[in-house]
C-alpha cells in the first residue's frame, strides 16, 4: 500500500498540499473502486472474503476480548463460541458497564439482565442452527453494495485483510472490516453509513482460537436469586414455501408495498410472546446482507396493551411506570446498539421495525407495510414466499 | 460552467457519484483549468464552515474515543468515500488526546498489541488532513441521488420509496432500550452473522442517553427534530417543575 507514504507527508504539516493530496488520493480511490467494476474476480475475492468471516464466525472455537464503540459510549466485553460435534454455544459478556450476560445456543437464547434482575429466555422451535445459517454471499449483493479488497495490513500484529461493503444508496449501512488473515476472524469491524461515516464498531484487544473450550465456561456466573424469569415462547410457525406469493405476505392479512430497494420478503413467521393478546406477525425483510424484522400485532385492550416492547421482558416495571405516555399513536424510535427500532400503528395494529439500517429505511418499510384487502379476515396462517431462493438471491 | 457539472462536482465530494461518474469527472477536471479551480474552491468553502461545525451539539468523551478509533490506520485507498474527507479537524485534534488515554486503557488487557495502539496514535494525524465539506452541500446531494435510484428492482412491487424530506419529520419519541429486549433478540436470529454480533452486543451495552446516543444514528432531520423536542422537554421541565411526570418521560423512558 501507498498509504504510509502519504500519512507520513501529511503529518509534516503541509497544508498546501491538502489539495493535491485531497486529488490525489480521490484519484486513488476511483482508480480502486473502478477496478472493482472492472474485474469481477476482485469483487468474487471479496466476497470469498465474506464467506471465511461467516464459517469462522459460526464454525471456529474462539474467546476474546473486545471493545464495544457506539453512540458515544465505550465498553468492554467478552465473547466466547463453543462449538462440538452437537451444538454451537455463544457466551457474550459485558465486562464493565451493564454486567449484562447473553448465552445463545442452537435452541434458545438466554439473557442475563442483572440491572434488571431480569433473565429473558427466547427458545425457538423451529430449527435454525448456528451453523446452519452462515450465508453465502452471492453476486445479487453487488446490487446493492460495491464490495472490496483494497489491502492488507496489520492489527493485533497479525496480517489482516481490509475489506470495505459499501452501500450504494443511503437505504442501508455498510462495513469495514479487518480480518485476521490466516483465519478470518474479524479482528476489528466497523459499521458505517453510506457516507462512510462510522457508527458502531467493534475492536478486538485479544482473540484466542483454542482447539476446545472448556464447556462450564459457557455457563453464566450471574446470580441469578431473586430475578423475574421470563420465557417468551416463541413458538416459530414456520409454513411451507408459498411460490405463488413472490415478495408478498400473502396469507397474513398484510402485503408490502414500495419497500425501500433491494429489501424483500425472506421470512414470515408467527411468534407468540408473553402478554400479547394474539400472535404476533414477524416478517423479515433483507437485501443480502442487512436485515430488518417487521413485527405486526393487533392492539388489545388497555391491560397488556401490546405497545412498544410494553409486554413481558424487562419492559413491564417501565411499562407500568410510564403507562400512559406510551399509548400515544405518535411514531416512536428506540435504540439498542446499531439496531434501530421504529414503530407506529396502523389499521388497530402496531407496526414495530427492527433492523440495523437507517431510520428512514425503517419508516419506509413500516410505510411498506399494507393490510392486504384481498385476505382480509384471513386466518393467522402463515406462508414463507422466499421468492427465489432468499436473500441471497437477485437479478 | 453548467449547473450539471457543479452538482457533479458537490455529489463527487460527498461521495455521491458513482466510480465510473467520478473517474470521468476527475478526468475532465485534470483537462479543465476553471473545473479544478471550482473544485478547490468546494473545498474551501468547507473548510470555511469547519468553525460552525465545531459549534454544533457538544460531543462526550466517548464519541470522541470512537472518532479516534474510526480514525485507525485504515489503509489509505481504501476510504471509501471522498465525504470521510467530512471529518472536522477540530475533532481530529481532540482524538488525538482522546487516543492516548485509549492506549492506557488497552493496556491493562494483557498483549493488547503495540501494534494497533501505534495505529490510534498515528490516526489522527491523517484526519487532520482531510478537506471539510459544508454541511449544506452534503444534504443537497443526497436529495438528489436519492431521486436518481432506479425505479425498479426486477419486481414491480420493490420500488423505491421517494424522497423522505419532503415530508415534515413526525414527533419522535425515544424509547428505553430494555423495552425492546424481545423484539430485538427475536429479529437478532434473521440477522447476517456481522448484524447479528453488533445487535446481540447492542442488547449488552449499558443504556446511555437519549440525548447523545439515539442521536447519533439518526438521520439529520431526524436528529434536528429530536435535538428541538429535547430542548423542549428540558424547558418543561425547567419551567414547570411539577409537570415533572410528563416531561421526564420522551427523555430517558425510566
Amino acid at each position: 500500500m501507498t498509504l504510509p507514504f502519504a500519512r507520513t507527508r501529511v503529518a509534516r504539516g503541509a497544508r498546501a498540499f491538502i489539495f493535491t493530496l485531497a486529488m490525489a488520493m480521490a484519484m486513488a480511490m476511483a482508480t480502486a473502486s473502478v477496478s472493482v467494476h472492472a474485474a469481477d474476480d476482485t469483487s468474487q475475492d471479496a466476497r470469498q472474503w465474506l464467506e471465511k468471516m461467516s464459517r469462522a464466525l459460526a464454525a471456529r472455537n474462539y474467546d476474546g476480548r473486545f471493545l464495544h464503540v457506539v453512540g458515544g459510549h465505550t465498553e468492554n466485553m467478552r465473547i466466547i463460541h463453543r462449538v462440538d460435534s452437537q451444538s454451537v454455544t455463544e457466551r457474550l459478556i459485558s465486562l464493565d458497564g451493564s454486567g449484562r450476560e447473553l448465552v445463545r445456543t442452537d435452541t434458545e437464547v438466554v439473557c442475563y439482565l442483572p440491572d434488571r434482575r431480569t433473565v429473558l429466555i427466547e427458545r425457538r422451535s423451529d430449527s435454525n442452527s448456528l451453523l446452519a445459517t452462515v450465508p453465502l454471499y452471492s453476486e445479487g449483493l453487488q446490487a446493492h453494495y460495491i464490495i472490496a479488497t483494497p489491502g492488507v495490513t496489520r492489527l493485533l500484529g497479525r496480517p489482516v485483510q481490509y475489506l470495505t461493503v459499501q452501500p450504494r444508496d443511503n437505504f442501508r449501512y455498510g462495513y469495514k472490516l479487518w480480518l485476521d488473515v490466516e483465519t478470518g476472524m474479524p479482528l476489528k469491524s466497523q459499521l458505517c453509513d453510506s457516507r462512510g461515516r462510522v457508527l458502531e464498531q467493534i475492536v478486538f484487544s485479544e482473540l484466542t482460537a483454542p482447539s476446545s473450550i472448556d464447556a462450564a465456561l459457557m455457563k453464566s456466573s450471574i446470580d441469578t436469586a431473586g430475578f423475574r424469569w421470563i420465557r417468551q415462547e416463541a413458538r416459530a410457525l414456520r409454513l411451507a414455501p408459498n411460490t405463488a406469493s413472490s415478495g408478498s405476505a400473502a396469507g397474513t392479512g398484510w402485503i408490502i408495498v414500495n419497500p425501500p430497494q433491494g429489501f424483500k420478503l425472506t421470512v414470515t413467521r408467527t411468534q407468540t410472546i408473553l402478554g400479547a393478546p394474539a400472535p404476533v406477525r414477524h416478517l423479515v425483510l433483507s437485501d443480502g446482507l442487512a436485515s430488518v424484522s417487521v413485527f405486526i400485532e393487533p392492539i388489545g385492550p388497555p391491560s397488556g396493551n401490546p405497545v412498544l416492547g410494553g409486554k413481558g421482558a424487562a419492559s413491564v416495571a417501565t411499562a407500568v411506570k410510564n403507562g400512559e405516555l406510551l399509548r400515544d399513536a405518535i411514531p416512536e424510535f428506540a435504540r439498542v446498539g446499531a439496531a434501530l427500532a421504529y414503530s407506529t400503528e396502523k389499521e388497530a395494529h402496531r407496526i414495530t421495525a427492527v433492523g440495523e439500517v437507517p431510520a428512514s429505511t425503517l419508516r419506509a418499510i413500516t410505510a411498506a407495510i399494507q393490510r392486504d384487502m384481498a385476505s382480509e379476515g384471513a386466518t393467522d396462517a402463515t406462508t414463507a414466499p422466499s421468492p427465489a431462493g432468499g436473500p441471497a438471491s437477485t437479478r | 460552467m453548467t449547473d450539471a457539472i457543479h452538482e457533479q462536482l458537490s455529489a463527487f465530494l460527498d461521495g455521491e457519484l458513482s466510480a465510473a461518474e467520478s473517474e470521468l469527472l476527475l478526468k475532465r477536471v485534470e483537462r479543465d483549468p476553471e473545473l479544478s479551480a471550482r473544485l478547490k474552491r468546494h473545498m474551501l468553502i468547507g473548510d470555511g464552515l469547519r468553525a460552525t461545525q465545531a459549534e454544533g451539539p457538544s460531543r462526550g468523551f466517548s464519541s470522541r474515543v470512537s472518532e479516534a478509533l474510526a480514525a485507525e490506520s485504515l489503509p489509505g485507498r481504501a476510504r471509501w468515500v471522498a465525504s470521510q474527507w467530512l471529518k472536522p479537524v477540530a475533532g481530529g485534534a481532540i482524538a488525538a488526546g482522546v487516543a492516548a488515554m485509549v492506549l492506557v486503557s488497552l493496556r491493562t488487557q494483557p498483549d493488547a498489541a503495540g501494534v494497533q495502539m501505534a495505529g490510534v496514535g498515528v490516526a489522527p494525524t491523517e484526519v487532520v488532513s482531510m478537506p471539510v465539506v459544508s454541511s449544506a452541500l452534503t444534504v443537497d446531494t443526497r436529495v438528489a441521488s436519492q431521486s436518481n435510484v432506479p425505479a425498479t428492482d426486477g419486481s414491480d412491487r420493490f420500488v423505491v420509496p421517494g424522497p423522505s424530506s419532503n415530508r415534515a419529520a413526525p414527533p419522535i419519541r425515544v424509547m428505553n432500550q430494555g423495552q425492546l429486549a424481545n423484539y430485538v433478540v427475536a429479529h437478532s436470529e434473521y440477522s447476517s452473522p456481522l448484524g447479528r454480533r453488533n445487535v446481540l452486543t447492542g442488547l449488552l451495552a449499558e443504556e446511555v442517553d437519549a440525548d447523545q446516543a439515539d442521536f447519533f444514528l439518526l438521520e439529520d432531520a431526524e436528529r434536528e427534530a429530536l435535538q428541538k423536542e429535547l430542548a423542549r422537554e428540558r424547558t418543561n421541565l425547567a419551567n414547570k417543575p411539577v409537570a415533572r411526570q410528563n416531561g421526564a418521560r420522551a427523555v430517558s423512558g425510566r
